[in-house]
């Protein structure tokens, strides 16, 4: 019996560390419109925010189905691996995961950088706000207006007093209301919340194993890089496993997303901006050494 | 005690601090009432935002500094799930402790719905809810409503004034050009939104190459993407005779296989040849058919108003679209379908043929039966990613027709009969790759075209009973290869194309005639065969500046053709020989602004004539016409100018635009009829001529959304001059056309919805100091009310008056009504057509010198009772 009440509250203590209740889920849509290298890009990811009592989790709207149903109890892994799958193969995929927590003070973001998993902290506020003259109306609430420059970019974002929570998409956050819509100056990003309902399930812990923590600048150079070419960031000797399904890769188990029209980053770090990269992308340089592949065959999935 | 005592000297220290800094603080402790709490937001409240604004820490504490010049400040303690409270103290620091209860209310839940307009890029997105009405069943109709976009009666579409080059069912072009099956038979309610893709380039591995294709792509909505949906009804009534429909059309759009299959049979509405028209085919020009070009359509008719008030069909067709896509970049096309028609219908007609003098007129009545069966089978398989481009495209395809078309001359009833089969196989395959900064591509295709019946028979034309029996017989070979490498450097693009093409012929043809001109005519056959080789090349030039503000590229075709085509029938003649041809176009597209953009075409070329310029022994198309060429192998120097200007505002939904053209053709041979009371005679003669066109085209289109109106209006003019000769007489002859159009769909209140096309023309036609000009108006007119959830009253009325000699005009006007209810899924619907029971039509044509006057008998009165489901 003893043993039983242990194994119970371990399991309540587990359940209670992985997941946070939500209140709120706000829904984004999220576009990128711009110039790039490859030539004209246009954009749209769908993404979602779930807002809870001091904490919240910024994810792309497939990323938070699949963890809706990987929490689900008894849930069946086939079901699981569908998900997964449609993850994968979402085309516009938002690949950064955003966590917000008001006690802690700090904000966490999370990213897949094949062949490993990224993650790093930043204290909040993030941004200095200042107010700006103007309201709309957003998602059926009254916004008001602020501006920051934040990452080489100014951004102006409206947000709803209504809802008190210093949350909002990606890392706009810190102003006294639920951020519903940001955009940049350059007009390349714009979040706009196009739904806000009732949340329908807990604030999912990023759990994942072998997270690589790293610096803020050293966390954004390196995406900025891998998102414009990501094979040639990764180094073979690094590849231990690499599978490829329905004709999208894995490499050590970590999805590589290509953007075939190019990117536009949503931040520089400072020494990114002092290189003009901001207005003339570098080419990626090969940096893959020899190395040997074991590759696992089309249709196969780790599990 | 003691820890609020020490927070109130903190507070009273850092009053003393601020003060020397003139800012406020106020400090203190938020609570449920029981526990402190965490992540309250604390903001001072002004007249604008918040100017200041902190969260409680862990322990329910909070200190926010200010600095404000009113002599009293409001504190907001907000937190979800607890009751906001408002506190209002002096403008001084100060300790305060606020308690927050719990709150069962819920913020509200809210979705956005989709704009009714979305830019993005090149892309136009429409939400079709917000500009179809209540009384648009199919996307067909819905369409119409769509800013910018206009639905000719013949189901073409055009985006601001430009017909679209491709037509795609959530990103897949499953019909190959004949989207009539598509528009016709999708449900608007099954549709979510149009896009418009400008500047639209469907082969991926010219992504980066402009082009000023408009394209438009149709997204439907998650319920017709999950399952199969169909559209089935049933008709039947009481009129003249009969009317009786049944139709069923079951789709299934997945995102990786798309099939549609239909089954109709009708003879209320005509739909065979609507559905299947071919309004855009990539492979381009197909094989002109010998019966086509020798012998025409004896029961072939256009009158200028809708085919369904004057033709009795019978119509029945099957079709079976589908589209699978095998790969990623890789789809399966396949097409086949099966339609028979029989169309019936009379009119009278006077022609007036010019003699030089005065006019011969011809007067008859004509009833026409025709029956057509059209199998048509095409496949293709392509690949088209950014690298490789390749497809193969194999079309089969058969008209057989016989039609019986007597006519009633001078009390003389003159039957006439035609026996068609004609058969078509062509085979398409395209080829492109990209290495490096160099671009190949090979196009290579293979027609077949088969004419092994054709012939018309008449009998009655004369008092001792002359008859006319007209065969053509024949096939036509052509196989094609073009071959081109484009070097791309920079911004600029050199291309050479080589082409070359070889062209077979073998056409047979017998007249036995006994009548008007038989001494000429009967006996006279054509055998006529030969081979044309053509090699061309055409180096080309395009520049494009960034982001394609300014495209410009030129062209020079140089060809060397080699003909030799020997007729050995009752008339003899050939011509062999090496043709030099030579031309120049160059193509100017600018973008003035993200709103407008100008185009200027102009193209200069030579063009020779084909095979049948040596059809030289005559050939009757039907009773009292007969037509033989020179012999001559025709020349034409074609020279054109076009000039574009349009003006767009998707969002604001303004349309405009402006086309003007100027063509010049020199011929050296100049057409030449000579025409009797009983007989037609058309040829051409050796003599250069020169003839022009210039002609202007106006459009302009605006949506008020608050009204939901949709209004268009459209202006065109045009003047030309030609040269003919007509019973040994070289007129020159001037014509000036103007017309004006416009249309409004309009539905103010939720109740009505109101439709109205109207149309005013003036033709004019000059000739050796004649002068003939002809006016018409056309008013078509559309009332729905929907006085109850599923109720639909219709009124509509087609109203035309049309100048039938001078200063003569006739006005006809046509009603129908309806009314239909909405149970579920189910419709019932009951209507009548032409309520009035007109039974004739009038209009009147120019053709060069001569006028024809037409008089058609219309469908009476109709019952009609429909059933229709949709699911």
């Amino acid at each position: 019996m003893k043993q039983y009440v242990i194994v119970a509250m371990i399991m309540a203590a587990g359940t209670s560390y992985a997941q946070t209740a939500a209140l709120y889920d706000c829904i984004y849509r999220y576009d990128v419109e711009g110039q790039t290298a490859s030539g004209d890009l246009s954009e749209t990811y769908n993404c979602i925010l779930q807002i809870g009592e001091d904490r919240s989790k910024f994810s792309d709207y497939s990323a938070f189905r699949l963890d809706s149903v990987s929490s689900m109890p008894g849930v069946d892994d086939g079901l699981v691996d569908e998900y997964a799958l449609k993850a994968l193969k979402t085309e516009s995929y938002f690949d950064q995961t955003v966590m917000s927590s008001i006690p802690d003070g700090k904000i966490m973001v999370y990213a897949d950088m094949a062949p490993e998993r990224y993650r790093y902290e930043e204290k909040m506020p993030l941004m200095e706000w200042h107010d700006a003259e103007g309201t709309d109306t957003v998602c059926g609430y009254v916004c008001h207006k602020a501006v920051a420059d934040y990452g080489g970019r100014r951004w102006t974002a409206w947000y709803a007093l209504d809802i008190p929570v210093p949350f909002g998409p990606w890392k706009i956050t810190g102003l006294p209301g639920l951020v519903m819509r940001a955009e940049d100056a350059d007009g390349n990003h714009r979040f706009e919340a196009v739904m806000f309902r009732s949340a329908g399930c807990g604030i999912a812990a990023e759990n994942k194993p072998n997270v690589v923590s790293i610096s803020r600048d050293g966390f954004v150079e390196r995406k900025n890089w891998y998102d414009r070419d990501p094979f040639s960031t990764i180094d073979p000797q690094s590849i231990s496993v690499m599978e490829v399904m329905e004709g999208k890769v894995k490499v050590n188990g970590v999805a590589v997303r290509r953007h075939k029209q190019g990117v536009i980053p949503l931040e520089y770090t400072a020494g990114e901006l002092k290189k003009g990269h901001k207005e003339n992308p570098p080419k990626p340089e090969i940096v893959s050494k020899g190395g040997s592949i074991k590759v696992v065959g089309a249709g196969s999935m780790k599990k | 005690m003691w820890s609020r005592v020490i927070l109130c000297l903190l507070t009273l220290i850092s009053f003393l601090v601020a003060r020397g800094d003139n800012k406020v603080v106020v400090e203190g402790n938020v609570t449920d009432g029981d526990k402190p709490l965490a992540s309250v937001m604390v903001r001072l409240k002004t007249a604008g935002a918040s100017s200041a604004y902190v969260m409680t820490d862990n322990k329910g504490v909070y200190r926010i500094s200010f600095s404000v010049t009113e002599p009293e400040v409001s504190l907001v303690f907000s937190r979800l799930g607890y009751e906001t409270e408002v506190r209002t103290l002096r403008n001084a620091s100060s300790c305060l402790d606020v308690e927050m209860s719990r709150s069962a209310r819920q913020l509200r839940e809210v979705t956005v719905k989709a704009p009714d307009v979305r830019l993005r890029g090149d892309t136009v997105s429409y939400l079709l809810s917000a500009f179809a009405g209540k009384g648009d069943i199919s996307l067909k109709e819905a369409l119409r409503k769509i800013p910018g976009v206009e639905v000719m009666e013949s189901g073409e579409i055009k985006y601001n004034g430009k017909a679209i080059s491709d037509f795609y069912i959530e990103g897949m072009d499953m019909l190959g050009g004949r989207y009539g099956v598509a528009t016709t038979n999708i449900p608007a309610s099954y549709v979510d939104a149009i896009e418009i893709l400008n500047n639209h380039q469907g082969v991926k591995i010219d992504r980066k190459v402009f082009n000023d294709n408009v394209a438009l792509n149709v997204r439907l909505k998650p319920k017709a993407r999950l399952r199969p949906v169909g559209t089935y009804e049933v008709k039947g009534g009481y009129g003249e005779r009969v009317p009786w429909e049944a139709s069923g059309a079951s789709m299934l759009f997945r995102e990786d296989f798309q099939i549609i299959l239909t089954l109709k049979g009708s003879d209320i509405e005509e739909f065979s040849g609507r559905d299947n028209i071919r309004h855009y085919d990539t492979g381009g020009e197909r094989l002109k058919g010998v019966a086509d070009e020798v012998l025409g359509d004896l029961s072939a008719s256009s009158p200028p108003f809708s085919r369904r008030r004057w033709l009795e069909p019978v119509d029945a067709s099957c079709s079976l679209d589908l589209m699978d896509r095998l790969g990623k970049e890789t789809t399966l096309r396949a097409n086949a379908g099966y339609s028979f028609t029989r169309a019936e219908y009379g009119f009278s007609d006077r022609r007036l043929y010019f003699d030089g003098v005065s006019d011969i007129s011809l007067v008859s009545q004509t009833s026409s039966l025709s029956d057509m069966h059209k199998p048509a089978f095409s496949v293709e398989y392509k690949v088209n990613s950014d690298d490789l481009f390749f497809s193969n495209e194999l079309s089969l395809g058969a008209t057989l027709r016989r039609s019986s078309v007597p006519v009633e001359r001078e009390g003389r009833l003159i039957s006439q009969r035609d026996k068609t089969d004609r058969y078509d196989l062509r085979d398409l395959f395209t080829t492109g790759w990209r290495h490096g900064k160099t671009r190949w591509n090979s196009e290579f295709r293979v027609e077949l075209s088969s004419t092994p019946r054709g012939i018309i028979d008449a009998s009655g034309m004369s008092d001792d009973g002359g008859f006319m029996s007209q065969s053509a017989t024949g096939h036509r070979f052509r196989i094609s290869e073009r071959f081109s490498c484009t070097l791309e450097s920079g911004r600029s693009r050199i291309s050479l194309p080589v082409a070359i093409r070889f062209v077979s012929d073998r056409i047979r043809t017998h007249l036995s005639y006994s009548g008007a001109g038989s001494e000429m005519a009967d006996g006279a056959s054509n055998r006529l065969e030969g081979n044309s080789t053509s090699l061309s090349i055409h180096p080309g030039y395009s520049y494009a500046s960034r982001y394609d503000r300014l495209v410009a590229n030129i062209s020079f075709p140089l060809a060397l053709e080699d003909i030799d085509w020997k007729n050995s029938g009752s008339v003899s003649g050939s011509d062999a020989g090496i043709h030099f041809l030579a031309g120049a176009s160059c193509y100017l597209n600018y973008k003035l602004s993200y709103r407008s953009t100008v185009r200027f075409t102009a193209s200069w070329s030579q063009q020779l004539g084909d095979v049948f310029d040596f059809l030289t022994a005559p050939v009757m198309r039907d009773y009292m016409s007969i037509s033989y060429a020179s012999g001559i192998l025709s020349k034409r120097d074609l020279l054109t100018v076009i000039g574009h200007y349009d003006f767009k505002l998707p969002v604001s939904l303004w349309f405009a635009n402006l086309d003007i053209s100027w063509s010049s053709v020199r011929n050296n041979l100049l057409p030449h009829q000579e025409v009797s009371s009983g007989l037609v005679v058309s040829t051409s003669t050796l003599l250069p001529n020169t003839s022009g066109s210039f002609s202007s085209n106006l459009g302009i289109s605006k949506n008020i959304r608050q009204i939901n109106t949709k209004l268009s209006v459209r202006g065109a003019g045009s003047w030309s001059r030609e040269r003919r000769e007509q019973n040994g007489i070289v007129v020159n002859a001037r014509g000036r056309r103007f017309s004006l159009t416009h249309s409004l769909t309009s539905s103010p209140v939720g109740w009505l919805e109101i439709g109205y096309r109207g149309g005013f023309s003036r033709s004019v036609s000059r000739y050796l100091g004649r002068s003939q000009s002809f006016r018409s108006q056309d008013h078509d007119i559309d009332v729905s009310c929907f006085p109850a959830a599923g109720m639909r009253i219709k009124f509509a009325a087609e109203v035309t008056r049309r100048e039938v000699t001078e200063d003569d005009f006739k006005t006809m006007s046509l009603f129908d009504t309806g009314v239909s209810y909405d149970v579920g899924k189910m419709r019932i619907g009951f209507e009548v057509r032409n309520l009035l029971d007109c039974r004739n039509y009038s209009y009147t044509v120019f053709s060069g010198l001569d006028r024809f006057s037409y008089d058609y008998s219309l469908r009476g009165r109709e019952f009609i009772l429909s059933l229709t489901l949709t699911r």
